[in-house]
């Protein structure tokens, strides 16, 4: 039995993040660990394992246009099934995605990204430009002029001094918030009038137009910042949005009600709409079933046989900016030198041989056979969105790659396996354990890569151990590893994905005690200059050409060999209307545009 | 009698440390932490996490933050969940009702089938209906809960629309007890049959040993009628390792059912467990493991204490 415990959140660009950057799919649960393990004898509580999740349906990419049929009815409740408890109602002490799920209902932010993954305007009155002088050339001083016509659930009217105390909010270290990124950079918020507010940064901060994206109510904390965490109004806060808080019975419901103040007339349509805590999406998926619920958030592929052309009931899917994926260790992965950016892996050091593996990878089969065809062959880190860069798909040809290994030196001893000085093509290949479809997609790789002459051991760890820190010995910070496979995104703004992945700076060390995430231990001077200046400049169409230049040295360099890309999947009863995917927020996004045709 | 319970008492101090001892440094020496959440993340800096382990209290040494943690709780402080930032002791109390009436009913109910198939089964030992209720508990037995819960779901939520596939309530209905019944069935039936077929198979054995001894066939011979000597003569001596099997089974009261409760949506204590694990939030998982490791110490001495009433011949001095 698998032991999966709750799902946290998504790595990069997720907390504190209510209305933007999709939060939905950890990868593989870093937060759960280890004690869970104290429990090895559980029952089938266990939620699907996280990889199991990936992809489905990707037909059902059409379903939500068929559902906007019909003029909007008013009224009646909505229940979502969410397998996971939200932990904290604040949006930057939370670390969970479920509690980015309800908060979307409550907070509002002052920008948040459609389906396109355009930038659009929520409690600003307008994205903040430089073309509009929102942005200083340097990119260093940002203006946000905000709406006029918002309100506080209880009444009280939104301005910029609710934008001034968020930020003083999460800069007081009294509050236990986890990211400050990004607000450090900020050395003042100017109220420059009730409806006008100044950003004035320290250094440019290329992501600036992520931060924001929920503002708290400076009087129902009575203008104090700390202590949040203890606040009452963590477990019953007071926002903007369309719905308000009514009740949270723990392990049982939270119940939200209309907001009729909400800013946009005349929505939501929904009266109430109720989160039921199920323990796992299993559950929720029979309470589909037997319609005691409505909705069920995120699910993962192997329940959507069980929901897929019944009668009722909808699968609502579409393609995820998360990307499944090898990542290589380009360093000594052991000895005295393991792990150092200077080292050379004595296979994986050869571009050829990893230009080989990746043309031995038949990632067709992969998607067709294990994924049903749901989904498509991954090419690159940034597959959506408006850094977009997505070449064709990498060629499958073990006849090449046969070519390339004999052309760099390789030669099949008697067993098949290549050699060369004496060093045989043996590596280890890592995943996490207890994933079904991991485990069927390693074993593909690993015959793949058998009939070009390279032999895979297979060695799963836990995600504890395997997604570890620095000080848990974690093969992928230590650098002890050859191939690891796991599942990660870049969001909406791909900047910290790129830079901490793939930058020379971000490589693990003693020294840095394991800080970053360049875990291919990748140096390319065309790389980080790409980065360096994409970061540097608020013009996106620039941010965009550097962006390109260095997804094509990673791709070439097969730091990470992309695999496929993955689909959100939440499942739902036929008579839930208006919602539409947005792969960069929660599913709750549009939940003011929903509405019960029954 | 007095001084035997000082004793037992006095003795349940050092082991009920030494439990907490040991549960603190299982749950440390399990790879990742509560911090673990955040790797990966690339916005969050080695500098915010230490200053979240140090808000924590996770920056201490071991031994300090042991001591911090026993002094508070033997003083009624359970310290701060990690993750909820709530109060320990509020979340237990929020659950603990709830665990309770679901276990109690269980139990009650799983007793009221265990005890007259145990008796009728020894007493007509190899009589067609102790062939059936042997196979049953048997097949009870063997089966996990997880599989019995799913496939009550299956027939009886899913398939047949009687009965709630899960929760505690009808969310937004007003309070009825038919309504909470209702939502109690499948979980208790679940519970209920796996215990009950335990006990039955406990009760049926050590009653066929006693009603082979001697004075269960005087009691015969000096014309007894059949009820009288099982309620009188045979039962109570035949219940002695049932009261084991039921005092060690008695703190779930507390902690309730892990895997029950989680198939069924219960909010009881079972499932804070369980997500509590999953967050590895330490001063949640130290508070329950605690109260239940008490409990079990508690209810080994409740056990013995009944034998001396259940046989006259254990005497404690």
């Amino acid at each position: 039995m698998d032991m999966q415990v709750p799902r946290s959140n998504r790595p990069s660009q997720t907390i504190q993040v209510v209305r933007s950057a999709r939060s939905r799919r950890t990868f593989l649960a870093a937060g759960t660990t280890g004690a869970a393990a104290l429990l090895a004898a559980c029952g089938p509580e266990s939620t699907a394992p996280a990889a199991t999740q990936a992809p489905s349906s990707g037909s059902a990419t059409q379903a939500p246009v068929a559902q906007q049929a019909g003029q909007p009815k008013s009224g009646g409740t909505l229940r979502i099934a969410l397998y996971q408890e939200p932990a904290i109602l604040n949006p930057f002490l939370n670390s969970q995605t479920a509690g980015t799920e309800v908060m979307g209902l409550i907070f509002l932010g002052l920008t948040d990204v459609d389906p396109e993954g355009k930038r659009v305007p929520v409690l600003a009155a307008e994205v903040p430009t430089v073309q509009n002088q929102g942005v200083s050339a340097d990119g260093k001083t940002v203006t946000y002029k905000l709406r006029r016509d918002v309100k506080w659930h209880d009444g009280k009217p939104f301005t910029a001094k609710d934008v001034q105390f968020t930020w003083q909010a999460i800069m007081d270290t009294a509050n236990p918030i986890a990211s400050r990124t990004g607000y450090s950079s900020i050395t003042s918020v100017d109220v420059k009038d009730e409806y006008t507010v100044t950003l004035n940064y320290k250094e440019f901060y290329a992501p600036f137009i992520t931060l924001f994206v929920s503002v708290l109510p400076a009087h129902a904390y009575d203008n104090k910042t700390a202590g949040m965490d203890k606040h009452e109004q963590a477990r019953k806060p007071l926002g903007t949005g369309p719905f308000k808080m009514q009740e949270w019975s723990s392990g049982n419901h939270v119940t939200l009600t209309k907001n009729t103040d909400y800013y946009v007339r005349g929505k939501p349509y929904l009266d109430q709409v109720v989160f039921r805590i199920t323990p796992s999406r299993e559950v929720g998926v029979a309470q589909l079933q037997t319609a005691e619920t409505d909705v069920v958030w995120d699910l993962s592929e192997a329940t959507v046989p069980d929901i897929e052309g019944k009668p009722g009931m909808a699968v609502w899917a579409g393609a995820a900016p998360d990307v499944e994926r090898l990542i290589l260790n380009f360093s000594a992965p052991s000895g005295a030198q393991q792990g150092l950016p200077s080292s050379k892996h004595p296979v994986l050091g050869d571009p050829k041989v990893r230009e080989a593996i990746e043309l031995a990878i038949n990632k067709k089969q992969i998607v067709d056979k294990l994924l049903f065809g749901k989904t498509t062959v991954a090419s690159s880190p940034v597959p959506m969105g408006w850094a977009a860069y997505k070449p064709a798909p990498s060629e499958f040809s073990p006849d090449k790659a046969k070519q390339l290994l004999d052309q760099a030196g390789w030669r099949p001893g008697s067993d098949g396996i290549r050699a060369k000085d004496g060093v045989k093509m043996q590596l280890t290949y890592s995943t996490t354990t207890g994933n079904a479809l991991r485990e069927r997609t390693q074993q593909v790789i690993q015959e793949n890569l058998q009939t070009v002459g390279v032999s895979l051991e297979i060695k799963n760890l836990p995600s504890a151990v395997l997604l570890g820190q620095w000080a848990d010995n974690s093969p992928r910070k230590r650098g002890n590893y050859d191939i690891n496979m796991w599942t990660t995104n870049a969001g909406i703004d791909p900047h910290s994905h790129l830079f901490s992945y793939f930058h020379s700076s971000q490589i693990p060390t003693e020294a840095n005690k394991g800080d970053g995430f360049n875990y291919s231990r990748l140096l390319d001077s065309e790389v980080d200059k790409a980065l360096e200046e994409a970061g540097a400049t608020p013009d996106e169409v620039k941010r965009k050409a550097a962006y390109e230049r260095a997804i094509k040295g990673i791709i070439s360099s097969r730091a990470h060999i992309y695999l496929y890309n993955r689909l959100d999947v939440d499942g739902a009863r036929s008579y839930v209307m208006g919602h539409k995917l947005n792969p960069w927020s929660v599913m709750t996004w549009d939940i003011q545009e929903w509405w019960l045709n029954k | 009698m007095g001084r035997y319970l000082t004793r037992r008492t006095l003795q349940s101090v050092p082991l009920l440390l030494l439990i907490t001892l040991v549960i603190y440094l299982l749950l440390r020496a399990t790879p990742g932490g509560p911090l673990s959440l955040y790797e990966g993340d690339p916005n969050v800096t080695p500098a915010d996490l230490a200053r979240l382990r140090q808000q924590m209290g996770l920056d201490e040494p071991p031994p300090v933050q042991y001591a911090k943690w026993l002094s508070g709780f033997v003083q009624g402080d359970w310290g701060w969940s990690l993750v909820t930032k709530r109060p320990v002791l509020q979340m237990v109390a929020e659950r603990l009702p709830n665990t309770l009436l679901l276990m109690s009913l269980s139990f009650g109910v799983s007793l009221l089938i265990a005890i007259p198939v145990g008796i009728i089964s020894a007493v007509r030992q190899y009589s067609a209906f102790d062939h059936i209720a042997t196979t049953i508990a048997f097949v009870g037995n063997s089966l996990p809960t997880f599989w019995i819960g799913l496939m009550l779901i299956m027939i009886f939520g899913v398939g047949l629309h009687w009965l709630p596939a899960g929760g505690m309530f009808t969310i937004g209905a007003p309070f009825s007890v038919e309504d909470r019944l209702r939502y109690l069935v499948l979980p208790v039936m679940t519970l209920a049959l796996f215990d009950a077929t335990h006990y039955a198979r406990y009760l049926r054995s050590s009653l066929l040993d006693v009603i082979r001894q001697d004075y269960v066939r005087t009691a015969y011979a000096k014309g007894l009628r059949e009820r009288a000597v099982i309620r009188e003569h045979s039962f109570k001596n035949a219940a002695i390792p049932l009261v084991t099997v039921i005092a060690l089974d008695l703190p779930q009261l507390f902690s309730g059912a892990l895997i029950t409760e989680t198939i069924f949506a219960w909010p009881g204590m079972g499932r804070l467990f369980w997500e509590a694990a999953g967050r590895v939030d330490y001063p949640v998982l130290m508070g329950i493991f605690t109260v239940a490791a008490s409990l079990v110490v508690l209810f080994n001495l409740v056990a013995d204490l009944v034998y001396a009433w259940l046989d006259p011949r254990i005497k404690y001095s």
